[in-house]
């Protein structure tokens, strides 16, 4: 088991940094590439919920994106010192509808297999994401 | 980010993004700037999604705005040369029912 943690701070890019970041570090512990990818995007719409909602896009803001890399899943936390955010039942947007928006939860609910939102002490919220790997030779 | 474009018969054009290019919140304005763009001054686009390493939910939102903008105008989108990443977000949201996909520019100029 490996774990590794990295604090984010500053502006939008730094969703990017974040994607890059645990993208780079699940490679390197011999995920495969489509959990990698699910990893990827899943952070990405989490950090960029956090810019727009927690901090109300107000820069800079900051959180601490925390990876555990198990033999079978992989575990991550994202921490952010924002207004606390607390997503009701997320459903399957209606592809007719044409939304513009309402996807980014979706996609992180469809691409893990655990997803909590907890109210972290004294501000803020902790996102646990953790998605089971794949049994390889 | 660099996008291309190219005129075609018919009040159509081809939009193709020249560099790798990953869509996300960072660059959400742009593409949409250019995307209203796009449905301002045609009625028949194909975008070439052939460089584009990474979608998230902020650019889908663009491409839905761009494929409703064609459709209320009587125009139509089509996607061309869609990678792994892009074809994740569109099977998983289900939009992938949604918008004509082609496997090359070629074959969504002939459709």
């Amino acid at each position: 088991m490996a774990a590794a943690q990295r604090r984010f701070e500053g502006g939008l890019e730094q969703t990017v940094a974040a994607r890059d970041w645990i993208g780079a570090l699940l490679a390197a512990h011999g995920v495969v590439g489509d959990e990698v990818d699910a990893f990827r995007l899943a952070v990405t719409e989490a950090a960029t919920n956090i810019f727009r909602h927690a901090y109300a896009g107000k820069i800079p803001a900051a959180f601490e994106l925390r990876v555990e890399v198990e033999m079978e899943a992989v575990i991550t936390h994202i921490l952010d010192e924002g207004q606390t955010f607390a997503p009701g039942e997320v459903r399957a947007p209606d592809p007719e509808a044409l939304a513009e928006g309402g996807y980014g939860l979706f996609l992180i609910h469809s691409l893990m297999d655990e997803v909590s939102f907890t109210p972290a002490t004294p501000r803020g919220t902790v996102l646990r994401m953790k998605k089971h790997r794949r049994p390889h030779a | 980010m660099q996008v291309e474009t190219r005129e075609l018969e018919n009040q159509g054009a081809v939009l193709t993004f020249a560099a790798p290019t990953a869509l996300d919140a960072t660059n959400g304005d742009d593409l949409r700037e250019r995307f209203q763009a796009a449905s301002a001054a045609y009625d028949r686009v194909i975008v070439d999604c052939s460089a584009v390493t990474f979608m998230d939910s902020s650019a889908l939102g663009a491409f839905v705005t761009l494929h409703r903008r064609l459709i209320e105008k009587g125009g139509v989108l089509r996607l061309a040369a869609v990678g792994p990443s892009v074809t994740m977000v569109l099977q998983m949201t289900r939009l992938d029912r949604v918008f004509a996909i082609y496997q090359s520019v070629a074959e969504a100029e002939q459709a």
